[in-house]
């Protein structure tokens, strides 16, 4: 599901939990909603995260209650948390996100996955290049790189990382994987995997990273 | 099915095959004793905006010993996962291959759908041909408009169900359910269905020469449509499923009645709907609460075939304002009658977002319209216009129909000179030069079954794009006007399937063959290859489109009986040729075409204290 489409169901669950959600003005009010980052499409969310902007003083217990039993199945409200007004916006915050990718490659060994592992991380800079809509340009993928690690059992492989989010840029989860496959000679595309997000972070004392709930 | 997942990031737009929208409704298989898929012939996005499914899904659902769950025509990019790995096609709530079910049913709402059935039937794993499926395979039931000659159908089909069908389906269902109990076969059942009003079960008839005849004596020569004669009383979905991804028209819908009398000359909907039959205030204020509360839809569209024309609008209007909702809500109408009641109507609606307007005049002239029997002045067109652009819209959107029967280059040019006078009016009503857009939307008259002009023959292909060139010369100097068309071979192959017979069918499996597909969609629609398919079957197309067929002979769909009776098209037919228009019998004077007295119904208004059914039973 595209970004756009996730925002639009989350204002029709909004206005089906009737939660004393807080409106935009304009000819064509929507309810005040940001969420933290877009999901993109066919990345799995294990802990996104919303700004709601309520009219009212509530109960956390009391907003999960309701707006719990609008979301469709698939769509689980983890928690709710009150956020002073005056505080950043979720949006403004994120530096950072975690993602897992889930797949299998035929042959792979343990040790082929940790050396290839090595390599991108002891590299210098990852040139690549990425095509947007206005054409490919090359991009240095190194330093959105923070974390990398790799698990295999059989054929069984699973990629944890850590990579830039936000609006110093973004790294994508498939373009590691693909860095991945390249750098290990592993036959596989980035296609076979399933990706989640697992969490999103933000900054804290400098470049360091921590989970934003 | 985890074989699901794993398609999913491979295809564009993944949410249209995951199902578990809100207030979908997954049961439990092995509790359930009938199992139906219901199909539409197009991908998730139109087929979700299709009120008809979302009332049939209630319908069945609510029932304890029934399912119905969704599928939708894959997209080709997932079409080509499918095959590539040996996935049958599968439902949406259970994710289980279609051929499972009991019963597959396909709305049939559009001609150039027919290859994605047979697309849909493939990807099943179902045979095509109706004889050649066993016991163990689905039914395959039809119903929708397209159901009124289902014909160039008929041998991949069980079933067609003429009509309404909140009824309909129950009796199915209960008489599958009694047969299969007895250890029934699917020929039994549908032997004792073919009985019953409504069911057409297309093996037990021949074609025998162009019409159509039944093969035993207890099987009847005409079927007629079902009728729900009391929409209050007929089951609504206040739970409709709501889709992941935006549909083609993404709001809350209530149904305010159903049937138009209006009686346009060249519509379909207008002949097979009626008679009307409105609900009342009271029932419609209550339902839409119920679809908004329960759906977060902030937009309600208020439908039918002419929502302007509901006796009781400003009181629904009144009542909906009056409902306390928690969030702000917008109601709509799916269309505007051309005048400037109409307009005021739209206006007190808007709540100050002008985007555009729409009106349908259908025809340049007041000959053509008279023709047509399109009850619209250049005066109400005008007065209409001015009310919009004084009320501040900048930008209306006018629908044309051109190749309509009688037509000639002076009511192409008419089309011209009604565009320039409205833009002539949004001048003089002072809207800035640049931002006065007129968008004129032109269609090619394709005859349908069942309606006064089945008998005429669509013009040629060199003709109607003769026609729209003139057209265009004629509003080139025009920078404000937008001017956009249906593409006329896709017309024509509307018109060869509207008026077709079984003999299409070979053409239209050779067509999928060829790979026909979303023909609706002009980046997969390729007449060369319906060409090809043509020739291989041995049919000739136009000789279904461009000939005039004659009153004397026997019509495909003559066995199909729409209540409309003939007696009344040909009547119809002929006021047309005079220029002759005919009223609204809502109006209150009965005009004699024949569906009261046929079906055992009258025209049911919402309005207090008219009785138009005094009037109606003379005829």
């Amino acid at each position: 599901m595209g970004h756009l489409d996730l925002v639009r169901l989350f204002e029709q669950a909004l206005r089906r939990s009737a939660l004393p959600v807080v409106y935009s003005g304009g000819f064509n009010p929507r309810p005040r909603l940001v969420f933290a980052a877009p999901l993109p499409v066919g990345v799995r969310g294990l802990g996104e995260l919303v700004d709601v902007y309520l009219s009212s003083l509530l109960s956390p217990a009391l907003i999960q209650e309701r707006l719990a039993a609008a979301l469709p199945q698939g769509l689980a409200l983890v928690g709710v948390r009150r956020v002073p007004l005056e505080a950043p916006a979720l949006a403004s915050l994120v530096a950072g996100a975690a993602y897992r990718a889930e797949g299998e490659l035929a042959g792979i060994t343990p040790k082929e996955a940790e050396a290839a592992r090595q390599a991108i991380l002891k590299a210098s800079s990852l040139p690549w290049q990425r095509r947007g809509p206005e054409g490919a340009k090359v991009v240095d993928l190194r330093p959105g790189i923070k974390q990398l690690q790799v698990e295999v059992k059989g054929e069984r492989v699973v990629l944890e990382m850590l990579v830039r989010a936000g609006q110093e840029g973004n790294v994508r989860p498939e373009e590691v994987v693909a860095l991945f496959l390249k750098t290990g000679g592993f036959a596989g595309e980035p296609e076979d995997f399933l990706y989640y997000r697992t969490a999103l972070f933000a900054k804290s004392q400098g470049e360091r990273l921590v989970p934003l709930f | 099915m985890p074989a699901v997942e794993e398609l999913l990031p491979r295809v564009s737009k993944p949410a249209r095959y995951v199902g578990g929208e809100y207030n979908s409704v997954r049961k439990n298989w092995d509790e359930v004793e009938v199992k139906i898929a219901f199909a539409f012939p197009d991908v998730y996005e139109v087929g979700m905006s299709y009120l008809g499914l979302q009332i049939l899904y209630h319908a069945v659902n609510s029932r304890p010993d029934a399912l119905l769950e969704r599928v939708f025509a894959p997209w080709p990019d997932m079409e080509t996962l499918l095959r590539s790995k040996g996935i049958p096609l599968f439902t949406l709530e259970s994710h289980r291959p279609v051929k499972d079910f009991d019963i597959l049913a396909i709305t049939l709402q559009y001609e150039l759908t027919y290859t994605n059935i047979l697309n849909l039937l493939d990807l099943a794993g179902i045979p095509l041909l109706a004889r050649e499926r066993g016991e163990d395979k689905p039914l395959v039931v039809g119903g929708g408009p397209c159901a009124f000659n289902p014909e160039p159908l008929a041998p991949f089909f069980d079933l067609f169900v003429l009509g309404d069908g909140e009824e309909a389906v129950h009796e199915l269902i209960d008489l599958w359910r009694e047969v299969r109990r007895q250890g029934g076969r699917k020929q039994d059942f549908l032997r004792e269905l073919a009985r019953r009003p409504g069911f057409y079960v297309p093996s037990l008839y021949r074609q025998e020469g162009k019409g159509v005849v039944p093969l035993h004596p207890d099987v009847p020569a005409r079927v007629r449509k079902r009728v729900v004669a009391d929409l209050d009383q007929a089951p609504f979905p206040p739970r409709p499923v709501v889709p992941w991804v935006e549909a083609v028209h993404d709001r809350a819908m209530i149904e305010v009645f159903r049937g138009c009398t209006r009686g346009c000359r060249f519509c379909q909907a207008g002949m097979i709907y009626r008679p009307v039959r409105e609900r009342t205030v009271p029932i419609l204020v209550r339902q839409g609460e119920e679809v908004i509360r329960h759906t977060g839809y902030d937009e309600l569209s208020l439908t039918s075939l002419s929502t302007v024309d509901y006796t009781c609008l400003l009181p629904l209007l009144a009542g909906l304002k009056k409902l306390r909702l928690s969030h702000p809500l917008t109601v709509s109408l799916p269309s505007l009658r051309v005048d400037a009641f109409a307009v005021g109507v739209a206006e007190g609606l808007t709540a100050g977002r002008k985007s555009s307007l729409t009106f349908a005049p259908e025809a340049g002239t007041q000959r053509l319209r008279n023709v047509i029997n399109k009850k619209v002045t250049e005066e109400d067109l005008l007065r209409a216009a001015e009310a919009a652009f004084k009320a501040g819209w900048q930008r209306l959107k006018l629908y044309f129909m051109i190749g309509l029967p009688t037509e000639t280059e002076e009511d192409i040019k008419g089309i011209g000179e009604l565009v320039r006078a409205v833009l002539a009016v949004g001048e003089r009503c002072g809207v800035p030069h640049g931002r006065l857009r007129v968008a004129v939307s032109v269609a090619c008259f394709v005859p349908k079954a069942h309606t006064p002009f089945q008998w005429e023959p669509q013009i040629s292909q060199e003709e109607l794009r003769e026609r729209l060139r003139l057209l265009q010369t004629e509003l080139r100097r025009e920078k404000r006007v937008e001017l956009s068309w249906h593409e006329p071979r896709m017309s024509l192959l509307e018109a060869v399937f509207a008026r077709g017979d079984r003999n299409l069918a070979p053409a239209l499996l050779e067509a999928w063959r060829r790979g026909c597909r979303f023909d609706g969609w002009r980046e997969h629609f390729s007449f060369p290859r319906w060409e090809e398919a043509f020739t291989a079957a041995g049919v000739d197309p136009y000789a279904y489109a461009y000939r005039r067929y004659a009153y004397d002979e026997v019509l495909p769909w003559d066995h199909l009986d729409a209540g409309v009776s003939k007696k009344f098209l040909v009547a119809e037919h002929q006021r047309a040729y005079r220029g002759e228009t005919t009223p609204d019998c809502r109006e209150g004077k009965c005009v004699g075409c024949g569906v009261c007295p046929s079906l055992g119904v009258r025209p049911v208004l919402a309005e207090e204290g008219r009785d138009v059914s005094l009037s109606t039973g003379l005829s």
